[in-house]
């Protein structure tokens, strides 16, 4: 066995030890960027494929599930990320903050209409409320929810600065407030003042 | 702090993101301020709705999962074998039929192991092992392509000219001996009922062991080795940078008269 070939198959072993066992992980979150199984699943292999190539730029220690959330984030917003703009950016302003602790002091008394809205609100409502949101702001919302990372590892995988994490997850919260309050009026969960 | 201060730093407080200091002074306000602690109290509860609620959307079918892994490891060999690391290269074609194999081997029960036998080649087994369980599968390995990239693989690494040897064998896969260390492609040849494994690797990385007392081995010279196990029987035989060791189960077939390549047993 030549030196070339025993440095490849440490590359190797080493990728495959620290690397792959974030693929969950990663799947997980391209699943509700990408919306389909499909798309996550090239998303995932095109990262590991990328990350294998740049395995030597990586830093033996540092965070390597944030290096490939970095890597499989820059793929996203290149290739994955839709091109048109949701419609459900431009009027993001017209929702006040803490848009559901408004809406609930609006609304008429009876039984406790927080509680209906938090044992009522499914799964699925909560699913499409979160496929429903602009792409830049989900990835914050999912990297930071579902994930678990800081405001800090969000700046530093996104490449945004650490005021605009602040704002999308802060946007991206009211536009998931209003989604959920707009499904439990439509169904009848709580009963609208205004309808 | 006032109304204002204290609901700008609500979300950086739940995201547990606030310095020690902002803390202390939102939660003091919050207990002056029954509105804001209204607010803050509600805000948690559906950070923690959502959180649960995206959690719970699943991490995904499993199967679609596994089969997503398998297309990424056959990614890393090829980008192996393009940056010329190519002793695992040709291996790795086989995973696909690897994982049929192992799904048929859950499917029907069988006790044997093998789904991960070859895919990672860091599963260690004494040759007697590879060849037994071969023996059973051997259906589920048959894809031609597999032995003409293995073939052309071995014939254009320099010093490692075993073109001739394997002609006309099926490449099984990557096989890593527990005995000797050492990486070496597996082959199998049949004709009729008969089955020869070869396995092939380079004279110089490898050793024939010195502590094959306990596997039943007879050392005849320095070139040649013959291993007799329970299952089946091993010959190691060196041939120019080559070695290669075959093993049968037959009882009938002498393999020190077999020689790979000819196409015949």
């Amino acid at each position: 066995m030549t030196t070339g070939d025993k440095a490849a198959l440490q590359k190797r072993k080493e990728f495959e030890a620290e690397a792959l066992p974030h693929m969950d992980a990663l799947y997980r979150t391209a699943l509700r960027l990408s919306k389909n199984e499909k798309d996550a699943e090239d998303l995932v292999q095109e990262t590991f494929v990328k990350a294998y190539r740049f395995w030597d730029k990586f830093q033996t220690g540092s965070n390597c599930r944030a290096w490939l959330f970095k890597i499989m984030t820059n793929i996203f917003i290149n290739e994955y990320r839709s091109k048109s703009r949701s419609p459900m950016a431009a009027n993001i302003d017209d929702i006040d903050d803490n848009y559901l602790y408004g809406q609930l002091a609006d609304v008429d008394g009876g039984r406790d209409p927080e509680q209906a809205l938090f044992a009522k609100v499914f799964d699925d409502d909560v699913k499409k409320a979160i496929e429903n949101l602009p792409d830049d702001f989900r990835l914050v919302v999912v990297l930071s929810f579902l994930e678990g990372f800081s405001y800090q590892e969000i700046a530093e995988i996104a490449d945004l600065q650490l005021g605009t994490v602040k704002s999308r997850l802060h946007r991206g919260r009211k536009l998931l407030q209003k989604q959920l309050w707009d499904y439990a009026v439509r169904n009848g969960y709580i009963k609208d003042k205004a309808t | 702090m006032n109304c204002q201060e204290a609901r700008a730093l609500l979300y950086d407080i739940i995201d547990k993101e606030a310095i020690d200091i902002d803390v202390d002074e939102v939660k003091a306000h919050l207990k002056k301020c029954r509105h804001c602690n209204d607010i803050y109290v509600l805000e948690e509860r559906i950070q923690e709705l959502l959180r649960e609620k995206i959690l719970a959307q699943g991490n995904g079918d499993i199967s679609r999962v596994d089969s997503l892994k398998d297309r990424i490891l056959c990614d890393l060999d090829q980008i192996d074998r393009e940056e010329g690391a190519p002793k695992r290269g040709p291996f790795s074609s086989a995973a696909k039929t690897l994982v049929a194999a192992a799904a048929l081997v859950i499917m029907v029960g069988a006790s044997f192991l093998v789904s991960s036998y070859y895919r990672h080649y860091t599963h260690y087994a004494p040759f007697e092992s590879a060849h037994v369980e071969v023996v059973e599968l051997l259906d589920q390995f048959s894809n031609p392509n597999h032995t003409s990239e293995a073939t052309s693989f071995i014939s254009d690494r320099a010093n490692y000219a075993l073109k001739d040897h394997v002609y006309g064998m099926q490449f099984i896969g990557g096989h890593m001996c527990s005995l000797c260390d050492t990486e070496m492609a597996h082959f199998v040849f049949s004709e009729g009922d008969r089955l020869v494994s070869v396995f092939v690797a380079p004279a110089d990385s490898f050793e024939i062991p010195d502590d094959l007392d306990d596997h039943g081995v007879t050392k005849g010279s320095t070139e040649f080795f013959l291993h007799n196990c329970p299952g089946c029987r091993l010959v190691y035989h060196k041939v120019g940078d080559a070695v290669i060791i075959t093993a049968t189960q037959d009882e009938s077939l002498d393999l020190t008269s077999f020689v790979p390549g000819q196409g015949t047993i």
